[in-house]
């Protein structure tokens, strides 16, 4: 009788041990979260990888939740009867991680690389791997600027204003973006930052300094509409400048080391 | 006379040392005075080719003529103006002749598009793979530093280049190729026109308040801090228009927030902190979101988008027109959430402050089968405030148009007159 009671207790333990070991991959791929459009980091990566992975999605697997991604999600709901709503859910998690399958090592090892890769199942991972991609800033913008103006308006503020306090550092980066739609100014953001004499950090040279994350941090606000100068086009700092001229601006603040003017 | 010859030497010896340094010092400022120019023609000329391949994409968007005039207009127009930038630069006679050869067609080819020569099919069809080589060359020619802080290696060959031709006799006339940017003719001048919306704030009627009442405005607006180190300071007598500059610091935040003087109207708030790992959910979130523009007082806002970063989410809000719910992107306010706990980080009301006028406009249908190509599915569909070219606010149909390929568009389009008053491709 006695052996009968640990053989079903032991059987008992086998298939709880079981269900859950069986049930742990489609629950533990994603992190609890429920993904939506403008979400960003490694389940999108995730995400994203998965659904390239049956062919869903085609364009760069970035962990940036934009339409690309919604849209090549919402296919994947149609296609597998769940409610089509864009939203990544328990559901929809469940489904896709037991259709699909997601080499994370593989993945991370190419984005943390710099790599250009796509995932496709079927086709031999090394065959998907190609030339190094451009660098990426590796954040979410609004639609209007684009990496690039982000890397070279973060250069332009750390070799202009790295010493300065955060609000100081936003508010050089909008002065770069003021003078894009002054009219007195060019309209590209490499034409403001490389106009002759119009920022030392160029004619010196520290344009060429890889910028820090505070730095890119408050260009990121700067593009979000962030002005801390209140529609200055200029900036000086009392110490150092030698023209005469632009101490005739009229001068709106003053934030850390430097004058900011209209 | 040992001595006499000891210091003769040892006096040339320092006025060689210092020639030699001024030479050197004079040399390396003209390196980077080149190396200066040619990162701006290389970035310019990968800006260009972005703005090309973005006009390239929306003749792809539209079938009738008279919304494809624009965006056909704009392909000529820059890749002739990307054909000067090439000239420009010191790449091989080769690469520069192919490309010239490659815009020349593009520029051609859209001319005769909008003249009728070439149906607007065929065009569609061919550039499928012209904007992706734009996109390519563009990346290649974008501005970059990556060689640990050094120069690009591009502009860095550009100059060595330039060197290796001229040779070291030569600097001075290296030195009159780069002129313009060691001169002293400051090209700047004074500011006539400012944006608009800033600009209107020296029109507000409200009292003004005191320093006090600002300083008690800020503490009602963010109760967290009201035993934080406060200092304020009034703007200058020249800015445009009257403000306070109100800077805090409490333990490990510390920021500023921009009131008006004229009625204490917010006009920006910003904060710096350390951040933990964590992060809150999507849906805590958009609560605590809710809850800021509740207790802020801009209850009449709609959240339009947000973007998720590494510290913090970004969010826009729209005001929404009481009569047809359109959304007026000109009055709109920012947020910054923290992703670790969901604190407020920034609000950016500065729009907000002076609500647009906004006057009656009739609804005419359009017929989207006629106006857009087919490649593209029209998903969404709303009724928005933008700005005409005439910087007038029009009511717009804002139409959500997919291309899995090509990418997703939001294009306004005139209720009244249909004119394509804006086409803006999401990410």
């Amino acid at each position: 009788m006695k052996q009968i009671k640990y053989i079903l207790i032991s059987l008992l333990f086998c298939t709880v041990s079981y269900s859950l070991i069986y049930e742990q991959p489609t629950t533990q791929a994603f992190s609890a979260q429920v993904l939506e459009r403008g979400a960003f980091g490694d389940d999108v990566i995730e995400l994203q990888a998965r659904l390239q992975y049956i062919g869903f999605y085609k364009s760069e697997i970035d962990g940036k939740f934009g339409y690309s991604t919604y849209w090549a999600l919402r296919n994947f709901q149609e296609k597998y009867g769940l409610p089509i709503d864009g939203l990544l859910g328990e559901n929809t998690k469940k489904k896709l991680v037991s259709v699909s399958e997601f080499d994370k090592k593989f993945v991370h090892e190419q984005i943390n690389k710099g790599n250009s890769f796509t995932y496709y199942g079927g086709v031999d991972l090394e065959k998907q791997v190609k030339n190094k991609k451009e660098e990426s800033t590796n954040m979410q913008l609004p639609p209007q600027y684009s990496e690039k103006d982000l890397k070279l308006i973060a250069n332009a503020v750390y070799g202009e204003a790295r010493g300065e306090p955060y609000e100081g550092q936003v508010a050089v980066a909008a002065v770069i973006l003021n003078r894009i739609e002054h009219a007195d100014f060019p309209n590209t953001v490499s034409e403001v930052i490389f106009q002759p004499l119009a920022f030392t950090a160029v004619a010196d040279g520290q344009i060429w300094l890889e910028p820090n994350e505070r730095a890119k941090e408050a260009v990121l606000d700067a593009l979000n509409g962030w002005d801390p100068t209140e529609n200055a086009i200029y900036y000086f700092n009392p110490d150092t400048a030698t023209s005469k001229w632009i101490w005739s601006r009229p001068q709106i603040k003053k934030i850390g080391q430097h004058i900011f003017c209209a | 006379m040992k001595k006499i010859i000891w210091v003769i030497v040892s006096s040339v010896a320092v006025i060689f040392l210092m020639y030699h340094f001024s030479v050197q010092s004079q040399n390396k400022r003209l390196e980077n005075a080149l190396a200066v120019q040619y990162s701006n023609q290389l970035t310019s000329a990968s800006e260009k080719l972005t703005k090309l391949s973005e006009s390239v994409d929306q003749t792809m968007l539209f079938t009738d003529k008279k919304a494809l005039e624009q965006p056909l207009d704009d392909v000529w127009r820059i890749s002739s103006d990307i054909r000067n930038s090439i000239s420009s630069l010191p790449i091989s006679n080769e690469t520069s002749a192919v490309w010239m050869n490659y815009l020349n067609r593009l520029g051609n080819g859209a001319v005769q598009v909008k003249n009728g020569k070439v149906p607007i099919e065929e065009w569609q069809k061919n550039m499928a793979g012209a904007r992706e080589n734009l996109l390519a060359l563009s990346d290649q020619w974008a501005f970059t530093n990556r060689d640990g802080g050094s120069k690009d290696y591009i502009v860095k060959t550009f100059v060595q280049n330039k060197l290796d031709q001229s040779g070291e006799k030569n600097w001075k006339s290296l030195g009159n190729s780069a002129k313009a940017y060691t001169e002293s003719d400051f090209p700047m001048t004074a500011s006539e026109t400012d944006q608009q919306k800033k600009k209107d704030l020296q029109h507000i009627k409200d009292a003004e308040i005191t320093v006090n009442e600002a300083k008690q405005r800020f503490v009602e607006m963010f109760p967290e801090f009201k035993d934080a180190k406060i200092h304020i300071t009034e703007s200058s007598q020249d800015a445009p228009y009257p403000f306070y500059h109100i800077e805090f610091h409490k333990g490990i935040r510390i920021g500023y927030a921009d009131l008006t003087k004229k009625g204490g109207h917010i006009l920006s708030f910003l904060m710096e902190r350390p951040f933990e790992k964590t992060t809150i959910n999507v849906q805590q979130m958009k609560d605590k979101s809710a809850e800021y523009i509740k207790t802020l007082g801009f209850t009449d806002t709609e959240m339009v988008e947000f973007r998720e970063n590494s510290i913090a989410w970004h969010l826009a809000f729209a005001r929404k027109d009481k009569n047809n719910d359109a959304l007026i992107y000109a009055d709109g306010i920012q947020l910054k959430i923290a992703k670790d706990n969901g604190e407020l980080l920034g609000l950016n009301a500065m729009e907000y402050i002076q609500k647009e006028k906004i006057d009656k406009q009739e609804l005419v249908p359009i017929n989207k089968e006629e106006l857009f190509s087919s490649n593209f599915s029209i998903e969404e569909e709303r009724l928005a405030y933008v700005e005409n070219k005439q910087l007038q606010q029009r009511l717009a149909y804002q139409i959500l148009a997919r291309n899995d390929s090509i990418g997703t568009y939001k294009i306004y389009i005139d209720t009244e007159n249909h004119e394509i008053l804006h086409a803006e491709k999401l990410p």
